[in-house]
């Protein structure tokens, strides 16, 4: 796994933000998602808010860890990724 | 039955709730299936994305659930694309009863605060509908009283299940609602109504609704 030091900044920033956005969303008590295609609007509550919280901050580690550029790290980060996206998948339909 | 006295984070919160409400389905059409098809839409975008992240693509390009999920996302929101945009139309159509319903609201709340009787419509609001070009069409005033009442009278349902819920005496809750409002019901009004202007969606809508406030209640 060799990254320039572009990518690694890439990386790093998306850790950041995604550790914002989990701050960020902790501290909201409802949030409205707005569907793209349908524009639909979906209320979700603070357990969604909860289970979204934490793919952001599953994926801020993520980010972390590729920015590390180990390459032992590659497969935790691949895992990391799915945690993030069933939280999310979880979070949007409860 | 029991009723205790409300801090100021609850009578805020209850306030939230009231609004937070989800008094009517106008503008989201079938909500099922518009999730499902947003969520495939987002889980396909996200897959696309991550594909993309450095480190993370030869992962992902190994792992067959993901190539799994990532295509059925991709194609399910292709065949569904369609349907989605059909349900956009809508909603976006409804729009205007979306934003006369946010009113009704603000109004139902207020004259159940002060005791008053439930507002049948907002005549000014009617008025100017029926004198622009949309509102030559016969259908249209019966279709907007029609999601008056409706609105108005899930929004007095909620408001007696909130009663239940919380244990509360209807008094203690119209006299928050009316302190609130320092007890003009324009100012109530005005406040429900600027609580909800987030609710409202596009540029335009959101300058119609704001122009609207010079409309008060109960006209």
């Amino acid at each position: 796994m060799h990254q320039s030091l572009l990518e690694r900044i890439f990386l790093t920033v998306c850790s950041v933000i995604f550790i914002a956005l989990g701050v960020y969303l902790l501290q909201q008590e409802t949030i409205t998602l707005h569907g793209r295609i349908t524009m639909n609007r979906y209320p979700i509550e603070y357990s969604g808010i909860i289970l979204f919280s934490s793919a952001s901050f599953t994926a801020a580690l993520m980010f972390g860890l590729l920015a590390t550029n180990k390459s032992r790290f590659k497969n935790i980060s691949g895992n990391l990724f799915i945690v993030s996206f069933i939280l999310f998948t979880i979070g949007y339909f409860i | 039955m029991a009723s205790s006295k409300l801090s100021e984070n609850e009578k805020k919160q209850l306030v939230k709730e009231i609004l937070g409400n989800d008094y009517n389905k106008i503008g989201n059409n079938w909500p099922i299936f518009s999730k499902v098809l947003d969520y495939s839409g987002k889980a396909s975008d996200t897959l696309t994305i991550a594909e993309l992240i450095p480190g993370l693509s030869s992962f992902l390009a190994g792992n067959a659930t993901i190539s799994i999920v990532g295509s059925t996302a991709g194609v399910l929101s292709i065949f569904l694309m369609p349907v989605g945009h059909l349900i956009s139309v809508i909603n976006a159509w409804q729009e205007g009863h979306r934003i006369y319903s946010y009113r009704s609201i603000a109004y139902t709340i207020t004259a159940w605060a002060f005791n008053r009787p439930r507002p049948v419509n907002s005549n000014r609001i009617i008025s100017n509908i029926r004198n622009s070009t949309y509102g030559q069409n016969k259908r249209v005033i019966p279709e907007y009283k029609d999601v008056w009442r409706k609105t108005s009278l899930s929004v007095i349902q909620s408001l007696d299940k909130l009663l239940l819920e919380k244990r509360m005496k209807k008094s203690h809750l119209q006299f928050i609602l009316q302190a609130l409002g320092d007890g003009s019901p324009q100012q109530l009004c005005m406040l429900l109504m600027r609580g909800m202007e987030d609710r409202v969606d596009g540029f335009a809508h959101k300058l119609v609704w704001k122009k609207n406030y010079t409309i008060a209640y109960p006209h």
